[in-house]
């Protein structure tokens, strides 16, 4: 055996440790950043001088004076505190608003301590670019911060052309950072190297209020009209693949409801709505307010709830009817319309890509619309005709239109053993096109059908396999719903209600012909019933 | 009195009655007619609906003479309003617009317990929904109403239907139609029933148990899209075309109106149907629902419509009575001409210039020997009519 020498025991040691320190270096920053942008539960955490120069600047007055020093001072490490039990891993931050450099670098060293006691805490930091700020001045910190990502705000046409900029300069600097949108839809659709899909083109999910006594006015369907999301969700999802879809915008003096509302609503459908707690929220929160610090707690718990049942987003839409989306189509904004009116009668639909327009894309569904891409290509056609050829009902437009139309908004033609409505116009009016398509396909034909749900709209999706439904309801109104009704096609065993605060439990199922009816007693803002065969 | 012969040549009766044009003889609507009949009408008084709703329909009906022999071992049908659908705020649609399912719960377990040996509840839904989804779609526990009486059944009669074939039935004094092709549940029963709501409506200024009559027409012969030669089961539209304005006629295979020439403004027309489908089918028993209610209008999709609360139950054995007798507790005059208060359009028209008035039902009836609008003929039992007294004009006005 060969002598030890002294000196390559004294390299090894120090190998030993440089590797030592290497592992852990490297442990703690995958730990820190374990979570990607597919996994983060996004908030909005607003805060620092440079927040309260854009405030002033847009004249968004605070209403508490004393609130003006608690946003100033909102990235004290402490603040942390406040999302422990929560699963929000994402805050986003006030990082650059074209302000002056020197406000600009001390909000960024502020938030470099404070990235680093996040990402203690496994949680991601990323900095809200606004309009006006400059990419050179916003990129150039964002290593040195230690930042996880950027996000554009804003609604002209530029933002994709700021997230290629914003690349190429975190690019140079050798930063894994992301760069995500939060500002109009459009931009979406003209990158495809956005790594969530994420908009401010949302509404606050509600009843709306007409008359003048603030009572819910009924409107000419007699239905009250119901502000929601879920549409939105299931377009970018249906077109954006397994990306994450945040909704960005905020909610107008919101009640706990509300906060629950619209977690509900981006989540029935896969999505998630970035957290964005209000001023006096955050002010009684920063005083450590019992009754807002459980308020708190509550909001933590909804978000854990759709955490928990994860596996939820990945079940696949329930449906006889399905949507054909074409986003380069020229009546974008009618096509949205026919998404959110046709799930407003609830109808539970499929969305189809157009370039996912195939066979197996249409099976096992009953009607299909195909209004929002004209002309249809020669092979489009074909396919969609066999479709109506061997029993399915096509909706289309006039293009499809072979002859004189009879009066009226469509005429339906016979074609094979299925059938085919043409419309005269072009595209038709949404409203009517979405009371049509029920009395088209047929209540009898809805894979489930709910009764007494005014002000409530409901996701249906299947499970793997088709063995589980899940029909997730929200309700849109200031009031618990009453005794509502789900029927079901199928034959389902077990009926499973879930909510976020309260333990799930069984519920009898009745039989209704062929089908299985359930009731469910009362939902204040979200219920999901999970039947399983 | 042999139940048989009730039973019998109520049906009968039905299937056969009818009088030539000649023999109309309906004279001045406003003069009380002498030989129109009269029967007490009873007045309740109900805060809600959480009250004892059985024990107060029993007093009322006791108060008239009682049910037993009336429905005892027989079948009963029971018209009820569900008027549309929607809602206002946090009012379910029976606190404003529909007959409330407690009060046809309570109905139903008292005729069931007086011997009715079946009851059908009678509706139009829309869109080819059973009647029983319409009830779900507004949160009835219909398996409650099922069980309320030992048999009870739904119907939607805006189509055929469980029936065979379509009933005709004829008005004797007949204004715009002489008979009616109606869903079999119309003349496949004993009783009648008309379970109205006590409110105002848009066109024709009331809406109590003659008007309720207007829904028994089906919408595959008197709708919109009914068709041409046949009826259209899959008739999904209403009946403004063919009923409130005529501009067209019911398929060929129904009865046409007796005069095509007369006034179409629907104020002259819809009041006349409603009289003529009430000749076509008589009410035995005609019920009020005035617990919860509304102003300005039959549904929420009217402008101004909101809640009321008059707090009032009125039944009784002759529609005509029952609805003078409820219109007085509106606090309007039951033998108001035709523009007087109650009976003009509630909204402006929709076409500038436009008749805005309406004919009184009630006088109409009277004038071809329905029943009596004479409040001082008719015999008001319970509640008089001051104390019960509601003002829905001045509430309609705010």
């Amino acid at each position: 055996m060969a002598p030890i020498v002294m000196g390559d025991l004294r390299l090894r040691r120090t190998l030993f440790q440089v590797a030592g320190v290497l592992v852990l270096l490297l442990s703690t920053i995958l730990l820190a950043r374990a979570a990607g942008p597919d996994c983060w539960v996004p908030a909005r955490w607003q805060g620092g001088p440079l927040e309260m120069l854009r405030r002033a600047g847009s004249k968004q007055v605070l209403a508490d004076p004393a609130r003006a020093g608690i946003l100033r001072d909102w990235y004290n490490p402490r603040t942390l505190d406040l999302l422990e039990n929560t699963p929000v891993n994402c805050l986003l931050v006030t990082w650059s608003t074209g302000a002056k450099a020197d406000v600009e670098s001390e909000q960024h060293k502020l938030l470099a301590a404070y990235t680093r006691a996040a990402h203690q805490r496994r949680i991601a930091v990323v900095g809200l670019v606004y309009p006006g700020a400059d990419p050179a001045r916003a990129a150039a910190p964002v290593v040195e911060a230690g930042l996880d990502g950027l996000v554009i705000k804003g609604d002209s046409a530029g933002g994709p052309q700021i997230a290629r900029e914003l690349r190429r300069l975190l690019r140079e600097k050798n930063s894994s950072a992301v760069v995500i949108a939060l500002g109009v839809r459009d931009w979406l659709l003209s990158d495809a190297d956005w790594p969530v899909l994420g908009t401010s083109g949302a509404v606050m999910p509600r009843v709306r209020v007409f008359s003048e006594s603030d009572s819910v006015t009924a409107t000419p369907t007699t239905e009250p009209w119901i502000d929601s999301n879920t549409w939105l969700v299931r377009s970018l999802r249906a077109w954006g693949g397994e990306r994450p879809v945040w909704l960005g915008h905020r909610l107008g003096n919101p009640s706990e409801a509300d906060y629950a509302r619209a977690i509900a609503d981006a989540a029935v459908a896969g999505g998630r709505w970035v957290l964005a707690p209000d001023d006096a929220l955050l002010a009684s929160l920063w005083r450590g307010q019992p009754e807002a610090l459980a308020t708190w707690r509550r909001i933590g718990a909804c978000l854990n709830f759709y955490e928990q049942h994860a596996e939820w987003r990945g079940f696949t839409p329930a449906g006889s009817l399905g949507i054909i989306q074409d986003h380069a189509g020229k009546h974008a904004a009618m096509a949205d319309e026919n998404l959110n009116l046709i799930a407003r009668r609830r109808i539970p639909y499929r969305v189809i890509e157009r370039a996912d327009l195939t066979a197996a894309a249409l099976q096992g569904l009953q009607a299909v619309l195909a209004v929002s891409f004209a002309p249809p290509t020669e092979q489009e056609r074909k396919l969609l005709a066999a479709f109506a050829e061997g029993g399915g009902l096509l909706v289309a437009g006039p293009s499809w239109n072979s002859g004189t139309l009879a009066e009226g908004d469509y005429a339906v033609k016979k074609l094979g053993a299925g059938r085919i409505a043409v419309y005269k116009q072009d595209p038709p009016d949404p409203e009517a096109l979405s009371k049509d398509i029920l009395d088209l396909l047929g209540n009898e034909n809805l894979p489930v059908r709910l009764f007494n749900v005014a002000g409530m709209l409901a996701h249906v999706t299947a499970g793997p396999g088709g063995r589980r439904l899940l029909v997730q309801l929200v309700n849109y109104a200031t009031e618990p719903s009453g005794l509502i009704t789900v029927r079901a096609a199928g034959e389902y065993h077990r009926a499973r209600l879930f909510s976020t605060d309260a333990p799930p439990a069984d519920l009898k199922i009745n039989k209704s012909g062929e089908r299985i009816e359930v009731s469910v007693t009362k939902v204040a803002v979200y219920a999901a019933l999970l039947l399983e065969k | 009195m042999n139940e048989n012969w009730h039973t019998i040549t109520r049906r009968q009766l039905l299937a056969v009655s009818g009088l030539s044009l000649a023999s109309l003889g309906r004279g001045d609507p406003a003069a009380p007619a002498p030989r129109a009949p009269v029967a007490p009408v009873s007045i309740g008084k109900c805060a809600n609906y959480d009250e004892d709703l059985v024990s107060l329909l029993a007093k009322q009906f006791d108060q008239i003479g009682g049910v037993r022999r009336l429905v005892g071992g027989k079948t009963v049908a029971i018209k009820l309003n569900l008027t549309g659908g929607g809602r206002i705020g946090t009012y379910t649609a029976g606190q404003t617009h529909w007959v409330h399912p407690k009060l046809v719960g309570a109905a139903c377990h008292l005729m069931g317990r007086a011997g009715a040996k079946r009851i059908r509840l009678l509706e139009g839904a829309g869109r080819g929904d059973s009647l029983e989804d319409k009830m779900l779609n507004a949160g009835w526990d219909v398996a409650a109403l099922r069980s309320a009486a030992p048999i009870v059944e739904f119907e939607s009669t805006n189509h055929l239907g469980s029936g065979k074939r379509y009933a005709r039935l004829k008005a004797a004094k007949p204004y715009i139609y002489p008979a009616f092709d109606l869903n079999h549940s119309y003349q496949d029963t004993d009783v009648y029933v008309s379970m109205s709501k006590l409110k105002h409506h848009e066109e024709c200024g009331i809406t109590l148990t003659i008007k309720n009559s207007f829904g028994i027409t089906p919408n595959s012969i008197y709708g919109n899209d009914a068709g041409v030669d046949e009826p259209n089961e899959n008739a999904r539209r209403g009946r403004e075309a063919v009923l409130h304005a005529g501009k067209r006629q019911p398929p060929k295979s129904a009865p046409q109106e007796v005069d095509f020439t007369s006034e179409r403004h629907e104020g002259y027309r819809v009041p006349r149907i409603c009289v003529d489908l009430t000749a076509a089918r008589p009410v035995d028993l005609a019920i009020i629902d005035g617990i919860e209610s509304s102003v300005q209008g039959e549904g929420p999709w009217v402008n101004g419509f909101k809640y009321a609360n008059p707090q009032v139950l009125i039944l009784g054995r002759n529609a005509v009575c029952t609805d003078a007798v409820a219109t007085a507790v509106m606090g309007y005059d039951p033998r108001a001409k035709r523009g007087e208060p109650p009976f003009h359009r509630i909204t402006p028209p929709q076409t500038p210039g436009a008749p805005e008035w309406a004919e009184n039902p009630m006088l109409l009836a009277e004038a071809v020997g329905i029943g009596s609008a004479d409040l001082s003929r008719i015999d008001v039992r319970g509640v008089p009519i001051k104390d019960a007294l509601y003002d829905f004009e001045s509430r309609r006005r705010g």
